[in-house]
């Protein structure tokens, strides 16, 4: 058996034995579903979840979608429409994340933030920044829910990116890390621009600013 | 000595009369929009020149104590004003408002029900007393309001023992961005039955060590009131020395009263503040970072909302699957969150009376692709 015949039975292993996981992984899904929401919405969702278990994608995210959808009785076309533009997005984050880093970690919960962060108007870049930082073991959901709500008021991309690079290097509990948006608001004035804010919300909650000069990657 | 023309009634008066001003000038302007509990004192020396008056000086000083809550909002002021061989003057004002909210704390529509009392005694044993009550119906926005309101007021000084009376019907709207708010006012008082119109505006500003407030006004007098029609204009700025301490430049023209009979005057006024706790003349917007709890406080089941006018609240996010589930008031009338929620970052919504779904106050929230908002709750490992 050569090389080549090898890998392609490999492939047909692996593909026999994911299917029925596969299968087993959306039926658990549908069944969850289908005593909270109605037969339309079951209807509509089910080939976007097929496609997103196919591809991996954080299936609790999406079925929290649905179900909030159904909870505030939305019409099942809409939670269709956004649960398959939600799906798009965790894909395409992931994707632009695995092209700039090949090998990172990304869970679920994390990919949902980072989702969410660059629909706040974090630049990929940032969030690959970030992500150069992710300590082993270590969640960075935290993290970047903090670094789109900077970007969010008003913080340029790279310096929330470096302030939250250096936490996670200096070991900054995130706690404190947390309060940073909240002491934003409280410093935000129109005569203070959003980076001096934000050097006085750090200084106000004793986290040490990054060193001078220190941008995406640096 | 301070040459008085109109006799001793209005001389006495007049005194009275500017020691209530110079008192609660300084503090008028800060006082609006406190979060409270907090407190107030005011150093100040003036300058008047009032219309029939020689100018005087007048040193003053005053404190106020004010109490915010969510629905109810209560004040007590008082001071001395000296003045420029002319005695002095001691002055009291306390007032007392109430809101109801008939369609929910959620909706645009609000009641407010207050009453205002004040009065001074002069060093010579003349006194006065004001009372005023309002009736106020606001609608509110974020970003714009207006209200309508009727008022009652009724003063007395102890040289004339027959008592004023006055009806004031009012409109008012007001509009704000981050840190300016304009309002503009319309009274129709009617004293001795004459009607008076009255417009009168203010701009605000609320920077990170400077407050602006600057006024202006116009009011057309019936022909048959001694009064004319009068203008008015000034301004007020203070500067943050510290968090708690301001220099406080003020300086304009006070327009005549027609209920109280005061007299207008202009004037200008450099005093000292300090204060617990700065009152901006614009309120802050509510910060809306992430609403963020440690697993500690989450385990007690501390986490909280003031929704005081709510009779049921439900919460639905992504720790219980989107099922609503009743949350119960603490001791404090806040609606708790159950305990047990694990660290980490959720999505979630609060439905009020079963009606609709809101991110309560002060919690960011982001669109939540369904034509409405969701919030964002942060929960921390303990560290």
């Amino acid at each position: 058996m050569n090389v080549r015949r090898g890998f392609g039975l490999a492939l047909t292993v692996l593909a026999t034995a994911s299917a029925p996981a596969l299968a087993a992984k959306l039926s658990a899904q549908s069944m969850e579903l289908e005593g909270r929401v109605d037969a339309r919405i079951l209807t509509r969702v089910e080939p976007v979840f097929a496609a997103a278990a196919r591809d991996s994608l954080p299936m609790d995210v999406l079925r929290a979608k649905v179900l909030e959808g159904a909870t505030k009785n939305r019409p099942p076309e809409l939670i269709a429409r956004v649960v398959t533009d939600l799906a798009e997005d965790l894909r395409a984050t992931r994707t632009a994340l695995r092209e700039r880093l090949p090998d990172a970690a990304i869970s679920g919960r994390e990919l949902a933030a980072a989702s969410l962060a660059r629909g706040q108007g974090v630049p990929m870049e940032s969030l690959a920044d970030l992500w150069s930082s992710r300590p082993a073991g270590g969640s960075l959901q935290i993290p970047v829910t903090v670094l789109g709500e900077l970007v969010r008021r008003g913080v340029p991309p790279d310096e929330a990116s470096a302030v939250m690079r250096h936490i996670i290097d200096t070991g900054v509990p995130l706690e404190r890390a947390a309060q940073i948006p909240g002491r934003l608001d409280g410093v935000t004035r129109p005569d203070v621009a959003p980076p001096e804010a934000l050097e006085r919300a750090l200084r106000d909650l004793d986290i040490p600013a990054p060193p001078a000069g220190r941008g995406p990657g640096g | 000595m301070t040459t008085w023309k109109h006799g001793a009634r209005g001389a006495w008066r007049r005194r009275a009369i500017l020691a209530g001003l110079l008192g609660s000038s300084l503090a008028t302007a800060s006082s609006i929009h406190a979060q409270a509990p907090r407190w107030e004192l005011n150093l100040s020396g003036a300058r008047i020149q009032y219309d029939s008056l020689s100018a005087l000086n007048a040193p003053s000083g005053s404190g106020l104590l004010e109490w915010r809550g969510s629905k109810l909002l209560g004040r007590i002021g008082a001071g001395v004003t000296g003045f420029q061989n002319a005695g002095w003057t001691a002055h009291g004002a306390g007032e007392l408002s109430r809101w109801f909210s008939p369609t929910g704390s959620t909706g645009p529509l609000h009641l407010e029900i207050s009453g205002a009392a004040s009065g001074s005694k002069h060093s010579s044993g003349f006194d006065t007393y004001f009372l005023r009550g309002n009736a106020r119906a606001h609608a509110s926005g974020s970003s714009f309001g207006g209200w309508l309101g009727l008022g009652l007021a009724h003063t007395r000084t102890s040289v004339d023992p027959a008592s004023v009376r006055g009806v004031i019907p009012s409109l008012g709207a007001w509009a704000r961005s981050s840190a300016t708010r304009f309002t503009v006012t319309y009274e129709a008082p009617e004293v001795l039955e004459r009607r008076y119109h009255e417009v009168s505006t203010s701009l605000a500003y609320s920077g990170d060590r400077l407050d602006l407030t600057g006024f202006a006004g116009w009011r057309a007098a019936p022909s048959e009131s001694a009064l004319g029609d009068e203008s008015w204009l000034g301004a007020s700025a203070a500067f943050w020395l510290r968090p708690e301490a301001a220099l406080v430049v003020s300086g304009g023209r006070y327009a005549p009263d027609v209920i109280q009979g005061l007299p207008g005057g202009d004037y200008v006024s450099v005093g000292f503040r300090i204060t617990g706790s700065r009152a901006r003349p614009v309120p802050e917007p509510a910060a809306r970072s992430p609403l963020l709890f440690t697993e500690a406080s989450a385990t007690r089941g501390s986490i909280g909302f003031e929704l005081p006018e709510a009779r049921t609240v439900e919460v639905a996010g992504d720790w219980n699957d989107w099922t609503p589930e009743p949350l119960s008031r603490d001791s404090d009338g806040r609606w708790v969150l159950p305990p047990g929620l694990a660290p980490g970052v959720y999505r979630f919504n609060l439905r009020v009376d079963g009606e609709r779904w809101i991110v309560p106050e002060g919690v960011p929230s982001s669109d939540d692709g369904f034509g409405g908002e969701v919030g964002l709750l942060v929960i921390t490992g303990d560290s």
